[in-house]
This record gives C-alpha cells, structure tokens and sequence, in this order.
C-alpha cells in the first residue's frame, strides 16, 4: 500500500493523508494524478494473507499517519486534525475468479474497514472518508443502458462479491464518508497482473500473437481510460466538500470488440489475429447511459487513450 | 427484450425537431403500451456543426425526455459520418436512421422493421413511391446516378439506398466500425449483408417542396456521390481489361495477316509500313490497357482491403424469433 501526504502551501493549517490499498492500474493512476498535485508517497507494508501481520501492519501504518500529522520542523501538531482519505483499489479477482478467491479479498477488505475504524478512534481524525472502487460490470452484467437508477443484479460470484463489498462499507461508515466508484471497463497499461483486453491487443498484435476473446466481435462494452478514474478520484479525495456519493464511471459510448481491434490495428499498424470463444458465457453486451454520468467526469475518446497507451508503453 | 435506436444526423432542423421528437415518442409509447417485444430506448441526435438553434432546442427536449441523447461533433462532417457516430454510438438490437426533417415519418418504423424481421432480412430501405422532392432534375438525377452506379459496380443494392433505414444493430455498427473518412456507409453495409430490402413508402421532403433550403447543398450531394463511386468496385475497369486483351488478341491476329501477306502474297500490299504501324499500335495499345486493368485491380483490393472491406463476419439472427408475433399482429 501507499500512503500519500500533502504538506504544500495549500495545506498550513492541516496535514492531507491518503492510504491507498491497491497500487494496481487504477491504485497506480490515483497515486499519478496526487503527487502531481503535490502529495508525496510512501510505500508501507500491508500483507493480504497474513492476519497476524496485517494488525502489526495496521498498528505501523496507524504510527506513521500520527508522525506525518505533526508538523516536523514545530515538533507541535497542526491547528486542524488531518483530511484522512481510505482508498480501496485492490482485487487480484476478475470476471472468472472462483469463491475461494474472492472470499479472499472480502477478508482484507473487512480488515482495512477495521483499520478505518482504527484510524476514526485513535484520535487522528474522526472523519475519515472511504473511496471503494467497485465494478460496473460486475454489478450490471447483461443491462444496457445502465444509468443511476439502474439495479444492480450481479449475474456470478464477482458482481455479487462486489455488491456485498459496497454494502459493508455502506453499513459500517456513515454514507456521508462513502464514496463508490463504479467503473466500467478499465483499459490502461500495467505491468504485472491480469492485461486488460487493449494492452492485450496492443502487445498480442506487435508480436503477432493471436488474442483469445471470451465473447463475439459484436459483443459490446464501454471502456475507460484508467487515467481518468484515478484522476476523477484524485478529485474528489482533493475536494473536501464532497459528500460521500455513488458514481458510475464510464464512457457513454458502446465500443465493439471490432471497433476496438481495428483502432488497434490502425494504430499499430498490423493485423491482429483473433479468437472468439463464445462457449463462455461472457458475450452480453453491458453498455452506459451517457446522460447518467458525474457532471464534472471527464472520459478520454477511446482512440486517443488507446494511442496514449501505445506511445507511452509499447 | 429487444431494443431499438434511432439515430437522425441534425444540421439545420429547429423548425422539425420538436415534431419530431413527439412523433417519435408516439412510436416508443405506443410500444410501452403494447408491452412489446422490443422496445425503443434510445433516440441519438448527432449535431453535425449545424447552422441554426437545433443544439438549443434538442438540449430543451433531452431535458424533458430522459431517452434522448445528443452528440456534439467538433465540425461540420457531413451526413453520413454523423449518421455512423450515431450508429456507433446505439447499443440496441435495431438500428433505424432518419432525417431531422420529418420526410421520414417515425410512425414508419415499426413498419420497415417488420418487414425485415418477417422476410429474414438485416436491412430494410424506404423505398419512395413517388418523386421525393418533387424536383425534376434532382429526383432524375439521384435516381439516374444511382443506376448507373449499379451498372459500373455490379452492386445491386444502390438503387434501394435511402437514409431512411432499419438495421440490425450488430451489422449497423460493425459496418460503420469499417468505414474510412472516406468510405459510403449503404456500401459498408453491402460488405456485411446482402439481406437487404427495400419497402415502398410515401416520402416527401417538404423542406424543399415547400422552396425551403435543402440541409445539404449542391456541392455536399456531389461530394455523396464521389463517396459512392470511390467506396465501390470496379467493375466497369474488367470491361475495360476485356477490351484490352481483345485489342491485344486482335493486334497479333494482324500481325500474323501481314506476315503472311508480306512473305507469301507482297504483290497485294499497295502501301508498306501502315499496316505494321497499326498493328504496333493495337498490340502495345492493348498491352498497356491490360497492364493497367490488372494494375487498378491491385490498387482495387488495396483501397477495399483498407476501406476494411472484411473477409467475412458473423451475425446471430436467432432473437428475430421473439419479435415475430408482435410484428404480425
């Protein structure tokens, strides 16, 4: 995990921390988007499995806000308690993850909503706000149009686990703290872990290797440049007077597995040999209302965030 | 549930909008009420950098009725790339365009529906029964260049084209996906169906019946048919291939005559030198058109292959069956 504190002009009379649980394509991007507004980032240790760790790391984590909450060169504490803001922007879990798995994660997260609490009555702060990035496919899977007023209907174990992860939060943090983010397809770059289907596109195609896609050329979906989450996120822990809210994050636009595969193509340059699997039950299409979005999102044209992965990763 | 969108390319409509968005509203009432089979849920309306308040009056309307949606584009593209953002922009099982102007009657669209849904087709065209601007020169002209497309390309289906249509979405979108700047949308469609049907309709564009000015002008019509020309094959260059190797053939069938008559029979040649000069010029004449043909062939496959002109695709019919009764009935 990452904790980022901001102790810029802007922030005199209090110090701004940030726990990010989750440094993976969005975690990342939130981290981006802060320290380009002058936040600076730490890498503390939380273990995933470990129990025994996990509170030893929490009991650390709980120090070090206690240090970055006091002014250093004073050695005294600031006039205001710090703006402490939880991020959860982990899972290792997709579409396909089986129960054990995701069980899995729902024990860390229950652990960092204890280590909310923890930090709520320790007497850093007593407002501090969480940020749960969730899923719109997994709440949404097979609904068109998917707005607001949607609800949600998980069709497997992801899109259920994530409906109860929200839940949870929404039960044990008063909802003026809570703020869900509900993203629909995130493409971006990423090093490790699960490739998105456009980095997949992208690599598969530079080295002519062929992509297996679970689904048809004409199944649907709406994609989101992670960029924009973590800097749409980035926002809403910079701004204090936000109350706590649900967002769905999306494009508005459906995009074909076809249309994807030819601005992929064009942009590389080369052909893209394709696989489609439609044994899987994975072919629905799951697309977004565009008059149901945050009205300060802003969603980057899907040709141009792919091209910026290109130029920037490949 | 099935779904269907409409998509109408808006450049100049603030007097037509609001009608037709109410006309429209009827057609997704009146599927409510009947508790349908397939459903209107989305009407998109594509600002193409018009000329007038439409963006004013469709923000009044998309207020009032939470199924429209508006694009903005950042220029003045013209109706067919308006029309596919549109179209990739819809997310439905159907897809019908329309005209901001009213000459296609939304209450129309059940209709063309039905009839590709009931004759198992993917497109269904509105064919006017009668001259549609009542403009001599306009309606000859278009019907005129349309037919002769059809002769020079060997693509039967230009002469069903109208932007009053009802497609599969998958088809819709998958057609528009391919298209270049460049490219003419019906053509792109052509590379994926060749279920394509057209029904008779009484269409009328009042908008210029009535002396009023066409949204689109003179030179944007031209520009159309250019983009018609250029998206489709060849086929008048094999005739001009064909003719070539004739000439060629020809060329070496004098050139053996005059061998034969310079050797065996010199006495019936009057004047030398003509025949061989013809003969020359026939057979590098004919040459040169038959190297040409094959070369434009080449050049035919390269724009087709990058028009995105695609080796072939899938479509899953098999959800038409649930619209059948309603669409009988």
């Amino acid at each position: 995990m990452i904790i980022l504190y901001n102790k810029s002009p802007t922030h005199q009379t209090h110090t701004a921390l940030v726990l990010i649980f989750g440094i993976g394509l969005i975690g990342q991007e939130i981290v981006n988007a802060l320290t380009k507004t002058g936040y600076s980032p730490i890498t503390h240790n939380f273990s995933w499995t470990d129990r025994q760790q996990q509170a030893s790391d929490a009991s650390s984590i709980i120090g070090k806000l206690r240090t970055l909450s006091y002014d250093p060169i004073m050695d005294i504490g600031y006039e205001r308690e710090p703006d402490i803001d939880v991020v959860w922007a982990a899972g290792k879990c997709g579409f396909v993850s089986s129960c054990e798995e995701l069980e899995e994660e729902k024990k860390s997260f229950r652990r960092i909503l204890e280590l909310h609490g923890q930090i709520s009555s320790s007497g850093l702060c007593n407002s501090a706000r969480f940020h749960l990035v969730s899923s719109a496919g997994g709440l949404f899977e097979s609904q068109k149009l998917i707005n607001e007023t949607s609800t949600p209907s998980p069709c497997r174990p992801y899109g259920n686990q994530k409906l109860q992860l929200e839940q949870l939060l929404l039960d044990t943090i008063d909802k003026g703290l809570c703020f869900i983010y509900r993203p629909s397809s995130v493409y971006g770059f990423i090093n490790s872990g699960r490739f998105g289907l456009i980095s997949t596109l992208l690599k598969n195609g530079l080295i002519n290797k062929e992509v297996n896609i679970l689904g048809s050329m004409n199944t649907l979906r709406d994609y989101v440049f992670s960029a924009d989450i973590g800097q749409h996120i980035a926002n809403r822990i910079t701004s204090n007077n936000t109350p706590g809210s649900i967002e769905i994050l999306a494009s508005g636009k459906p995009t074909s597995i076809l249309q994807l595969k030819l601005i992929v193509e064009q942009i590389i340059n080369k052909k893209i040999y394709i696989c489609c699997s439609s044994s899987e039950a994975n072919n629905e299409d799951i697309t977004f209302d565009a008059n149901g979005l945050p009205v300060d999102w802003q969603s980057t044209e899907i040709n141009l965030g792919i091209r910026k992965i290109y130029n920037d990763f490949f | 549930m099935l779904t269907l969108s409409t998509v109408t390319p808006v450049y100049s409509g603030q007097d037509y909008l609001r009608e037709l968005v109410m006309a429209l509203a009827e057609v997704r009432d009146k599927l409510q009420a009947d508790e349908a089979p397939i459903q209107l849920v989305e009407s998109i309306f594509v600002l193409d950098e018009g000329i007038d308040e439409s963006a004013t009056v469709l923000s009044e309307l998309a207020r009032e009725h939470d199924w429209i949606r508006i694009l903005h584009l950042s220029r003045n593209f013209g109706q067919h790339p308006a029309t596919m953002a549109g179209i990739l922009h819809s997310s439905s099982d159907w897809v019908a365009t329309l005209d901001e102007d009213l000459q296609h009657p939304p209450s129309e669209i059940l209709n063309l529906l039905a009839k590709a849904v009931l004759q198992d087709k993917d497109v269904a065209y509105a064919k006017p029964i009668a001259a549609v601007h009542e403009n001599l020169i306009r309606d000859l002209g278009s019907s005129g260049f349309k037919k002769a497309m059809e002769v020079f390309t060997g693509n039967e289906q230009i002469s069903s084209f109208n932007s009053f249509r009802v497609m599969r979405g998958t088809l819709a979108r998958a057609a528009a996906s391919v298209c270049s700047y460049d490219t003419y949308f019906d053509i792109s469609l052509t590379w994926f169906t060749k279920r394509i049907i057209s029904v008779p309709l009484s269409i009328k564009d009042h908008r210029v019946i009535n002396g009023k000015q066409s949204g689109y002008s003179l030179k944007q019509l031209l520009s159309h048919a250019r983009r018609m020309a250029i998206s489709s094959n060849t086929k008048l260059l094999r005739f001009a291939g064909l003719a070539g190797i004739l000439a060629f053939l020809t060329s070496i069938l004098f050139m053996a005559i005059t061998l034969i008559q310079h050797f065996f029979f010199p006495e019936t040649i009057d004047t030398h030198g003509w025949a061989s000069l013809f003969t020359a010029i026939l057979f590098f004449g004919g040459l040169i058109s038959v190297i040409s043909t094959v070369l434009v062939e080449y050049l035919m496959v390269a724009i087709l292959h990058l028009n995105g002109k695609p080796t072939f695709y899938t479509v899953d019919r098999s959800r038409d069956k649930f619209l059948v009764d309603y669409l009988r009935g």
